[in-house]
């Protein structure tokens, strides 16, 4: 029924369509009892009036005879008058040869009905005069038909009223119907919407986030079952919720441990030079040879150094402890070099040129974003992107712009990703690197930071080849936009 | 859903829908419908239609009930009227006394009147009308006047029913009032007083159905009419019985107003005279009860004559 009823039927309530169905079963069949017990009422009854104005025409016809033999008017005139009388007759006259002899009309008889009736037909017809009335017309011969015939007129009147009365109780009688259908159809309406009302009502409050309040719908074991169900359903839904929690935290530390080993010998090579650079001044010291100018620029570049080291091992310390996001105002182009200050040292032992430029009108426009968080998800876009790019190629990081977002696009020369595989890039544990090489977490643990900050990843893979990541983020603040464009 | 093909819905109210019509067009009435105007339509007066065409206008005096006379008079009359080359109308009216008016104005041709009536008219108004012929009536052109009484009827005699319920055909007919009421005076009685209560029927059939029925004690009716109706009806038969014969007189004849041409009652005559030899009119002259027609002769009716000459 859906399927096929109109849109404005569909998004009716339970109740109003079944009250809709009751009334329109009433109608019809109180339409259906209307036309055919009229009809067949009313032809039973138009028999009946045939039988008993054929016995008074046959009356005045058995009265009239000898009158009409004996030229008597005024007793002719005398017995029409009387037929004519009787309730429910409209009309009598006698007409023999085509005269009238004596007829009811006192003004002459109608030409038309005289003629009404063919030579062929006798018995009886229902003369319709226009729209004014109906005249059940009865013929009854006098004599055989020798002395003339008996014209007799029933109005049919009587008729139309009956139908009237009988059309009346049967038309309350559909009311009563209709009115106790449309009240049955409420009430079993509701009784069967209340538990659904009650279940959605229910699913509308249901908050991943803390324990559901199991439902109770009454109104019959099948409703009590889908309760059952749908309670059972609920607490799954919230254990699969804490489950993902907790592999989703899982994937970010396990993704993070990884990245951290990436960073490994770029952070080794930060802190060789520096380590160098103190055991050269350490061994200085040691020797003694230098005078008090040239110990005190070998402590300043050793405390430089151990400063280096530092700054070094607080970026590792901050990079793999979770914690929450601490959203602040920052621009894409800090976010950028961020990011470049990070993997700067692993891209150039492989001579890989990182890049920033920034679209026209970049400039100026912020997000609102956790550097740290943000800095992973970019830095696993920038680690694959490295991992496709030959040695002595070129990253470039784009900062773009569109309606209301702000993005951070990194754009290598690599193959690009194969079109079988597009699909599956987010699944958590999905890579295409060789087993041991990678986690298959990034671009998952990446989406689910970029999805924390209400943005989105967006891959293209243009014709000329490589592949585009591209982060959008939230425009935040009006300022930031206006002075944008 | 889609593999199965459910009824469609809307499909099932098109055709409740549809078939309403077809329901509501079965006629509301059994009977043919004919639609007029009747307010544009133009009125026929009331009355009979004149007509332009000859017609001759002859009168049966109501000797049977106008029906009986109509039937079977109309059948005569159609024999009739190709010898005398005219259409003729049956004239019938309620009493001798009218059908002897119209004769004696010229409003009607010819009669077949009773012997009563004609001995009234030749005697009110001699000439104005002429004896055209006689009927012959199973081989006699006379009849009786009876005193009928019910079957079960105790009376014997017409003084049994004195005090009693009685029914005259009409104060012109000699059967069915002048021939008893004489002999009630000559009894020393009233004709209208002697019985307890007086009917005229104004037909000899009507007379003797009232007697069968018992709605009278008593009737004096003609006995031309009386026997064909004992022959033809068993109910009359069983249920009266006759009380009083009166001695012959002449049938009921038919005579012509003189004031039609001399020439056309001699045809009028000349046709009575030879219809029984055309076969079918011989038929409807059997069913009215005559053998043929005869020439008159007026001392036929001279008896008649004598007995309500002295009618006061």
């Amino acid at each position: 029924v859906t399927a096929a009823a109109p849109r404005w039927f569909r998004g009716l309530r339970l109740w109003a369509k079944l009250a809709a169905f009751a009334v329109l079963g009433v109608v019809a069949m109180h339409a259906v009892h209307l036309v055919v017990g009229n009809r067949v009422a009313i032809r039973a009854l138009a028999r009946d009036q045939a039988q008993l104005g054929g016995g008074v025409a046959r009356l005045v016809a058995g009265e009239a005879a000898d009158p009409i033999l004996l030229h008597d008017h005024v007793t002719l005139s005398e017995i029409v008058g009387r037929a004519a009388a009787i309730p429910g007759v409209a009309y009598c006259f006698i007409v023999r040869g085509g005269a009238v002899l004596a007829s009811s009309f006192r003004n002459g008889t109608p030409a038309a009905l005289l003629e009404a009736r063919g030579a062929r037909i006798s018995g009886p017809i229902v003369v319709v005069d226009r729209d004014v009335g109906r005249y059940l017309d009865l013929e009854e011969p006098i004599l055989r038909g020798d002395a003339g015939q008996v014209r007799l007129g029933i109005d049919m009147a009587l008729l139309q009223s009956t139908r009237r009365e009988i059309a009346l109780p049967l038309g309350l009688v559909a009311l009563a119907v209709i009115v106790a259908g449309v009240i049955a159809a409420v009430l079993v309406g509701r009784g069967v919407a209340r538990p659904i009302d009650e279940l959605v009502a229910a699913a509308d409050r249901f908050d991943l986030t803390s324990d559901p309040r199991p439902v109770r719908p009454r109104g019959g074991p099948e409703l009590e079952r889908l309760g059952e169900r749908f309670n059972r359903m609920m607490t799954r839904l919230r254990s699969a919720f804490e489950e993902q929690e907790r592999a989703k935290q899982k994937a970010m530390t396990t993704e993070r441990l990884a990245a951290l080993g990436s960073l490994v010998a770029g952070v080794a090579h930060e802190v060789n030079n520096p380590l160098a650079g103190l055991k050269n001044a350490v061994r200085a010291l040691r020797l003694d040879e230098a005078d008090a100018k040239t110990r005190t620029e070998y402590l300043d570049l050793m405390d430089e150094a151990l400063d280096r080291i530092r700054e070094v091992v607080r970026r590792l310390l901050e990079f793999g402890r979770p914690r929450a996001l601490e959203p602040v105002r920052v621009s894409p182009r800090t976010l950028a070099e961020d990011v470049t200050r990070l993997v700067g040292a692993v891209l150039r032992r492989r001579r890989i040129e990182l890049a920033t430029v920034a679209e026209p009108g970049v400039d100026g426009a912020a997000v609102s974003a956790d550097p740290r968080a943000l800095g992973q998800a970019l830095l696993n876009l920038v680690l694959n992107a490295a991992y496709v790019t030959p040695d002595g190629g070129r990253i470039t990081l784009r900062l773009r712009r569109r309606d209301g977002a702000v993005g951070i696009a990194v754009v290598d020369a690599g193959p690009g990703i194969p079109a079988a595989v597009r699909h599956r890039i987010f699944d958590p544990f999905f890579s295409t690197k060789p087993e041991g090489e990678g986690t298959g977490l990034g671009l998952s643990v990446s989406r689910a930071i970029v999805d924390s900050h209400h943005g989105e990843i967006e891959f293209a893979c243009p014709p000329e080849g490589g592949t585009v990541a591209t982060i959008w983020l939230p425009e935040a603040g009006e300022d930031g936009a206006r002075r944008a464009s | 859903m889609s593999g199965r093909r459910a009824p469609h819905p809307r499909r099932l109210a098109v055709a409740l829908a549809a078939s309403l019509p077809a329901l509501a067009a079965c006629p509301a009435s059994p009977y043919p419908e004919v639609a007029v105007d009747l307010a544009a339509s133009g009125a026929v007066p009331t009355g009979a239609r004149p007509t332009n065409a000859p017609v001759f206008r002859f009168s049966v005096a109501a000797m049977q009930s106008p029906q009986d006379t109509f039937a079977g008079y109309s059948r005569l009359f159609a024999r009739l009227a190709p010898k005398l080359e005219v259409e003729i109308e049956l004239v019938q009216r309620r009493t001798y006394q009218e059908v002897n008016d119209l004769l004696a104005n010229g409003q009607i041709d010819a009669a077949l009147v009773c012997t009563g009536g004609y001995v009234d008219v030749a005697r009110r108004l001699p000439g104005s009308v002429e004896l055209v012929a006689v009927p012959v009536v199973h081989g006699k052109t006379t009849y009786r006047s009876y005193v009928i009484v019910p079957e079960s009827s105790p009376a014997q005699e017409v003084k049994d029913l004195r005090g009693k319920r009685f029914a005259y055909t009409d104060d012109l007919s000699l059967s069915g009032f002048g021939y008893l009421a004489q002999l009630l005076r000559e009894m020393g009685a009233d004709a209208r007083s002697y019985f307890g209560s007086v009917t005229f029927t104004h037909s000899h059939d009507r007379s003797t159905e009232a007697v069968a029925r018992g709605v009278v004690d008593g009737a004096a009716v003609d006995s031309l009419v009386y026997e064909e109706l004992a022959r033809a009806s068993p109910q009359i038969r069983a249920g009266t019985r006759v009380i009083h014969r009166s001695p012959e007189y002449g049938v009921a004849p038919v005579v012509a107003s003189t004031r039609l041409p001399p020439e056309r009652r001699a045809a009028l005559r000349a046709a009575l005279l030879r219809l029984h030899e055309d076969p079918e009119a011989r038929a409807a002259l059997g069913i009215v009860g005559f053998d043929r027609f005869i020439a008159p002769d007026p001392a036929l009716y001279a008896s008649a004559a004598a007995l309500l000459g002295d009618r006061p």
